[in-house]
């Protein structure tokens, strides 16, 4: 029987870093795309810095924060009672860092194009902040919500090399498909490698697809 | 005119030493020694080396797949024999160039009373790391001690699989693991002299013995700097630098 575990871990990965993604993403693209804050170069910067950071950077710090002797692993550990290194949360801490700004920018781009308009209209028929944005540019901003969504998910699916750092190769934990297929093909198991590497590959092509679809449907929001 | 004869006769001379290049592939515990043998042989030959580290499965894959190395020093004999019966290796060739020795390292300041196979199932021991044992012979030379001191259901869920030695030591060193299965040479003159209390050697019936094996590529043919140093490699000076490093010799060579 083919052991597809490490495709569980790596779906319930993607599952959980997109919604946390998108959660923490969404005020922040908000505030991005209204503010006009001296700092917003600033917060943009860091918040793009995994595009351009080897993921080499990332593991190499998140193995010094997770260690239970620095204040952060140590917090961690009285409070759950487990390292992060080598844990599924730790790898999830992992994913969420390194597809943070493919969650942000397209929804900051989504947000620019709502423009102030639509949300000074909303206000003066009497909308609430939270309510002009729920109704008025949540809608309008489909196309990033969508866009962001499965840019997360796509690459919480490709992450490699910070889990290959901080996660441990555990199977039912850590153990993530692009991690199995490294270790498939170390180990010579080239029929493994080849079935989830073909699994990978639809997976991806399919994602991408769905992409290009959401930008040609919504391509009439640009036009409005 | 004197600076131009003095640049004229130094081209003159590296153009007359031939200088040559080999790349050699080394399973990863044996990466401060082949540093220090390629300090040693350098120093009086004008050949280069070059050195590729990684696990013993990996760089035979590689090897197995073309990868331009030289030279093969194997964490095991099992490898470098398989390439031999693939004949990929040139005839011959192939030595026993080091008895490795297996040790567990403990994290800084573990809190952990028991020493030797119960410190693997101490209380204070949530994790413990091994290299991947499909790939690295210190790895599967770990699985070996656990099944001996008959401790591998316990320490079981504890594992955590590292690509090489050199990984299992850095998830010690910054402590994100208690315990870790390293090679001697990596705690030698690091960790032991300093803190010996940390590393525990593991006795040798424990396991079955790491011969390490050393074999030239079919590619290193006609190339002098790989056939040097693979010469240099079993010499006496070359032996001196090894033991250095906790390696025993196998007793033939003794």
């Amino acid at each position: 029987m083919f052991d597809l575990g490490s495709v569980g871990v790596t779906l319930k990965l993607a599952v959980a870093s997109t919604t946390i993604l998108m959660l923490i993403a969404t005020p922040l693209a908000w505030w991005l795309a209204n503010t006009e804050s001296r700092i917003k170069p600033f917060v943009e910067s860091v918040t793009a810095l995994s595009i351009v950071l080897p993921p080499t950077v990332l593991g190499f710090y998140l193995l010094i924060l997770f260690n239970p002797d620095s204040p952060i692993g140590a917090g961690w550990v009285r409070l759950t009672g487990d390292t992060l290194a080598f844990s599924f949360t730790g790898i999830l801490v992992a994913a969420v860092l390194h597809s943070f700004p493919f969650a942000v920018q397209p929804l900051q781009a989504a947000f620019e194009k709502v423009g102030r308009r639509a949300m000074e209209t909303a206000a003066s028929l009497g909308a609430k902040p939270l309510d002009a944005f729920i109704t008025v540019a949540v809608p309008l901003a489909k196309r990033g919500f969508l866009t962001g969504g499965v840019l997360a998910f796509s690459h919480s699916v490709g992450e490699f090399g910070v889990i290959l750092m901080v996660g441990g190769n555990i199977p039912g934990y850590t153990r993530v498909v692009s991690i199995d297929i490294y270790t498939s093909v170390e180990t010579l198991d080239y029929g493994r490698a080849h079935i989830l590497s073909l699994g990978t590959l639809i997976f991806a092509f399919v994602a991408m697809m769905t992409l290009f679809v959401i930008n040609r449907r919504y391509r009439h929001y640009d036009e409005i | 005119m004197r600076v131009a004869a003095a640049l004229l006769s130094l081209a003159v001379s590296a153009g007359a030493a031939r200088t040559e290049e080999a790349i050699i592939a080394v399973a990863a515990n044996f990466t401060h020694a082949a540093e220090r043998l390629i300090d040693a042989f350098e120093s009086r030959s004008d050949h280069e080396i070059i050195l590729i580290t990684g696990s013993t499965g990996k760089l035979y894959a590689q090897i197995t797949k073309g990868a331009p190395f030289d030279l093969f020093l194997s964490a095991d004999s099992r490898h470098p024999a398989l390439l031999e019966e693939e004949g990929l290796v040139v005839p011959g060739s192939r030595f026993t160039y080091a008895v490795g020795r297996l040790v567990v390292l403990s994290k800084s300041g573990l809190d952990a009373r028991a020493t030797g196979p119960d410190l693997l199932t101490d209380a204070e021991v949530a994790r413990i790391a091994i290299a991947n044992p499909d790939l690295a012979p210190y790895g599967e030379a770990a699985m070996e001690t656990m099944a001996a001191a008959g401790i591998i259901d316990q320490a079981g869920p504890k594992l955590i699989i590292a690509e090489t030695v050199g990984q299992v030591y850095a998830f010690v060193q910054t402590s994100n693991v208690e315990l870790g299965f390293v090679a001697l040479s990596q705690v030698i003159n690091s960790v032991q002299p300093t803190e010996p209390g940390r590393v525990w050697l593991v006795p040798e019936d424990l396991h079955s013995p790491i011969r390490q094996d050393a074999v030239l590529t079919g590619r290193a043919e006609g190339n002098p700097a790989a056939a040097a140093f693979h010469e240099f490699l079993q010499g006496d000076a070359a032996k001196e630098i090894v033991a250095g490093f906790g390696y025993d010799f196998p007793p033939a060579d003794v």
